[in-house]
């Protein structure tokens, strides 16, 4: 089972080399990486971190010090379309030992602006967990439960769900367990109905090597307590299988031309950054006791 | 001329339902989306029988065509096996199948295609009461068998247990392994990583069972206890897969295999059945590429192109709602 059967070992050498070819590519790419890329390289190194069972590594120290004054440096310009991402960055930067005052001073404020308001949408749950973890508010959110309409109705029509639908439905799942901090919230038929279909669809997807979908399928079966099943089981024996030997995630028939240019570079950088990003938060979670990123 | 074929009865689906015990539809039934998916799909093969016949297109009879036919006659042989005095479109189906089989183009072929050889075999299975003995001697089987390459030629390890399996039936001596020896070699002997299989790999496991089963008449004695549930989840599991893909010959295919190990339908073959029920058209096709779509080709390569896309899915769909230990548990006890 994937919790006990965790080879500590094994998650080690998977975070070494992801942190290698993480720090190697920021080096390589700075210059043109966009907030969201700044914030999945974050978490990645967060998660390499994990995975090691270190505070910070050492290496690493100087990528943390680099990623708060970057993030110090949005807050002025995407403070209100990040809040999420600069309160997961604030979150992780702080964990590792690195506070920073300004990104302190703008989840204060975050804080007060969602104290007395009503039941948070989901897109706001992410922020009050945060929130919770930094000890600014006291409570967790109480989430909305899920029912037959997340799903289309039935187990057929969830196992027809277009990707799109699928990606909506992690998306509620994760709201509706607080990202795995909660026992799913639910109606009983819409639970059965998901734990009947959603292994299945998490196998296929990922053997259609949809590796970003695959994963947060495998995170949403781990909140759903499905961790046990052979999905979930096989899932991350594939997902681990799928580090190529520089570190990143994923055999894409995709290579840069050195005459197409930088902008197809970065698309083919952020490709390999995405999924191993997703595939690592998967594996993290599923395989490390009582690790959440959110 | 080889372009005529028999003339065929028109085709009416009442006709097949009320004459099939199987697919008569009575009070209830109504409620079982496999004797309503099972009862079209045969009934749009009767309909599209002359699709079968290539030289009513102009079409050579190439080795697509002679896989189809060798096909239809599986399942000809396999309903007349259930049901010997019932199912008239069965008489229609063979009507075809012989009619290709006495065609100079089809026998040729039996030295040099390496599927050619299997084909021959279900064909003169289906045929077996209609004396076609002139057409390709007995002899000349037994001298593949004892002298060619009937044998010896390399297949996949699931296709020498359908050899196996067809010369068994046929009552034609062998030395080929036994059962256990070649499942042993089989993807599903193998026991390889769910997310490792390939559609061709899923293909294997079907035809596996099909096979050490009979198609669902009896019991494998490879299959029990712990490696018998393992293989249901497996199934069960592939299943799910399959109707998420939308992949429907797959979805028939693992219907017939879980029928095959077990007598009571479960919630994923109920699943299936469900899923079958909503992509077959009006005319009992089970859909492969939307007609409507910008086709390749127009006329009637269109619709042969439609035909030969859709009949196994259609035919698999029949094999699955017709077929497994429970039905035929049933007929032994009536």
């Amino acid at each position: 089972m994937p919790k006990k059967r965790h080879n500590k070992k094994a998650g080690a050498a998977l975070a070494q080399s992801s942190r290698i070819w993480l720090l190697t590519s920021l080096e390589t790419h700075h210059e043109r990486l966009c907030f969201e890329d700044w914030l999945q390289a974050l978490v990645g190194l967060y998660i390499c971190d994990i995975l090691e069972g270190c505070d910070t590594h050492s290496e690493a120290s100087g990528a943390y010090r680099r990623f708060s004054a970057y993030f110090v440096s949005q807050i002025s310009s995407m403070a209100h379309q990040h809040v999420e991402g600069l309160m997961l960055a604030h979150c992780i930067l702080s964990t590792r030992g690195f506070p920073s005052p300004t990104l302190t001073s703008f989840a204060n404020d975050v804080a007060n602006a969602l104290a007395g308001k009503d039941q948070p949408p989901d897109a706001n749950v992410s922020i009050q967990i945060l929130l919770s973890r930094l000890a600014l508010i006291s409570t967790l959110p109480r989430p909305q439960e899920l029912t037959q309409s997340d799903i289309g109705g039935e187990a057929l029509a969830l196992l027809l769900a277009s990707e799109d639908a699928l990606e909506q439905l992690c998306f509620r799942i994760s709201a509706a367990s607080l990202f795995g901090r909660r026992a799913i919230c639910g109606v009983h038929e819409t639970l059965g109905d998901l734990a009947f279909a959603l292994p299945s669809i998490t196998l296929q997807q990922l053997r259609k090597y949809n590796l970003s979908l695959g994963a947060a399928l495998l995170r949403s079966l781990n909140y759903l307590h499905l961790d046990q099943t052979i999905a979930v089981q096989s899932g991350i024996r594939f997902l681990e299988a799928q580090q190529r030997h520089d570190g990143a995630f994923g055999f894409f028939a995709l290579k840069a031309n050195e005459s197409e240019g930088v902008s197809d570079k970065i698309t083919i950088h952020r490709l390999y950054l995405q999924t191993t990003i997703n595939c690592m938060w998967a594996i993290a979670e599923i395989c490390t006791p009582n690790f959440r990123l959110i | 001329m080889i372009s005529q074929i028999p003339k065929l009865q028109k085709s009416n689906c009442s006709v097949i339902v009320d004459d099939s015990p199987s697919l008569r539809l009575v009070a209830g039934d109504i409620l079982r989306p496999e004797k309503l998916v099972a009862g079209r799909a045969l009934e749009w093969l009767d309909a599209h029988l002359s699709h079968f016949n290539p030289f009513n297109r102009g079409l050579d009879l190439d080795e697509t065509h002679q896989t189809a036919i060798a096909e239809l006659a599986l399942l000809s042989y396999l309903i007349r096996r259930r049901q010997p005095n019932s199912t008239p479109c069965v008489d229609r189906f063979l009507d075809v199948i012989e009619f290709l089989y006495r065609t100079p183009q089809f026998h040729e072929n039996i030295y040099h295609i390496k599927q050619a050889f299997p084909a021959h075999l279900i064909i003169r299975l289906a045929l077996a009461d209609r004396n076609i003995g002139d057409v390709v001697p007995d002899r000349v089987i037994r001298w593949m068998l004892e002298r060619g390459n009937a044998l010896s030629s390399e297949r996949n390890p699931y296709r020498m247990l359908e050899l196996r399996y067809l010369l068994e039936l046929g009552g034609w001596s062998h030395n080929l392994p036994s059962e256990a020896s070649l499942f042993r070699r089989t993807t599903l002997g193998r026991c390889a990583e769910i997310l490792s299989l390939m559609d061709r790999d899923v293909y294997s496991i079907t035809h596996t069972i099909f096979y050490l089963t009979d198609f669902g008449r009896k019991p494998c004695v490879l299959f029990r206890g712990q490696r018998l549930r393992g293989i249901i989840t497996l199934l069960e599991t592939l299943l799910g897969m399959a109707i998420h893909a939308q992949h429907w010959d797959l979805v028939s295919e693992l219907i017939l295999s879980c029928r095959c190990l077990e007598m009571e339908d479960g919630a994923w073959i109920r699943l299936g059945w469900q899923a079958l029920l909503q992509v077959q058209d009006a005319s009992g096709a089970i859909r492969g590429f939307n007609r409507e779509q910008t086709p390749r080709v127009h006329g009637a390569a269109r619709d042969g192109e439609y035909f030969l896309s859709s009949y196994h899915r259609t035919l698999t769909a029949v094999l699955a709602g017709m077929l497994g230990l429970k039905i035929h548990h049933a007929e032994k006890e009536t």
